[in-house]
């Protein structure tokens, strides 16, 4: 064994990966002078790839992806304050409704047809702005996709 | 690890609630190894840009999917690598050319210069400079899955396991590349520092 001097893979082996030496290979090489020169060869090559400069590239990569995402939070508190006043006015006209039902009770039930119209005409307008304020929203969101 | 992986989990947690301001703490984590594995799979410059920005764009929109069975960095990893290697297949050029590969059997290992001259080995930052500029560029010459796995082993110092993650190579497949990268490097090394010799 001592004259046979191990392969290249083997002497790869013992300098990056140990744990699968076997025994007389590792005696062999920490005895052979030529075979440590080997090992130490690849050590050294290993040492020169890891003080290789880190890549800085010339643009904020960062700002250039954040740019391409979907509005942030901040910009999403704008919508939130608008669906909240908009929300907020519509249960206004509910609840003053409500109250004109209470004092007109009487005429409301000989009209149930025309409560149940407004009613259902209030909901088709709600949703309606809901959604276009999502419609809107979105349409934003990929402008500035398309853009950037 | 366990340190890293929460605060992976709290990163995720805020983006996936809608800050995508938070994203920005990722990309600066994690852009040292995505750009490290862009450079040395692609080539060109535009491309390179390009493709850092599709991989961040691609993890922010598949973020709801991760599934923390790997450290964050390791997935989005994934991601560039598999963004690279669509890419190169696109434009049809080889991930990995084994005509390029052909060891020199006929070339004995000399004891060079190059690695263990005792000038050399001095701690001279302008030889040391010298000698990174040129295993930089020899580097630059190998294949690129070759570039890829010796610069994600030796310059980022991922395990054998996260760089098998990463690629999708079975962990004795990716010791057997690197095995042969470092050869060729180092023969490559060895020829050009011969003929300088000379």
């Amino acid at each position: 064994m001592k004259n046979i001097h191990v392969s290249d893979v083997d002497i790869q082996r013992f300098a990056f990966d140990q744990n699968g030496c076997e025994p007389k290979m590792v005696e062999h090489i920490r005895t052979c002078e030529k075979c440590q020169q080997r090992v130490d060869t690849y050590l050294s090559l290993a040492d020169i790839i890891k003080g290789q400069p880190k890549v800085t590239p010339d643009y904020d990569l960062a700002n250039l992806v954040l740019g391409k995402l979907a509005p942030s939070k901040k910009t999403w508190t704008i919508y939130n304050y608008l669906i909240g006043f908009i929300v907020f006015l519509v249960v206004g006209v509910a609840i003053l409704t409500i109250g004109l039902y209470q004092n007109t009770i009487s005429y409301l039930l000989d009209n149930a047809f025309i409560n149940q119209a407004y009613c259902f005409a209030s909901a088709i307008i709600f949703i309606t702005i809901i959604l276009g304020i999502d419609l809107f929203k979105s349409f934003n969101r990929k402008l500035k996709i398309v853009n950037a | 690890m366990e340190e890293n992986e929460k605060t992976d989990k709290e990163l995720v947690k805020k983006i996936l609630e809608g800050n995508t301001q938070i994203f920005e703490i990722v990309i600066t984590k994690t852009q040292g190894l995505v750009l490290s594995i862009i450079y040395k799979m692609i080539k060109d410059e535009e491309d390179q840009k390009d493709l850092a920005q599709e991989v961040y764009l691609k993890a922010f929109n598949k973020l709801g999917s991760f599934n923390f069975k790997a450290k964050l960095s390791t997935w989005i990893a994934t991601i560039t690598y598999n963004t690279c290697l669509n890419h190169l297949s696109k434009k049809k050029l080889p991930m990995l050319n084994l005509s390029d590969n052909k060891e020199k059997s006929s070339r004995e290992l000399i004891e060079n210069q190059f690695f263990l001259n005792t000038e050399i080995q001095t701690e001279d930052p302008l030889i040391k400079q010298e000698r990174i500029k040129i295993v930089t560029a020899e580097i630059e010459k190998l294949p690129p899955l070759f570039k890829t796995i010796i610069t994600l082993f030796h310059q980022q110092e991922l395990s054998y396991k996260e760089i098998a993650m990463i690629t999708g190579l079975p962990e004795g497949t990716l010791k057997s590349y690197l095995y042969r990268a470092r050869k060729q490097l180092k023969n490559n090394l060895l020829t050009i520092y011969k003929k300088e010799d000379l």
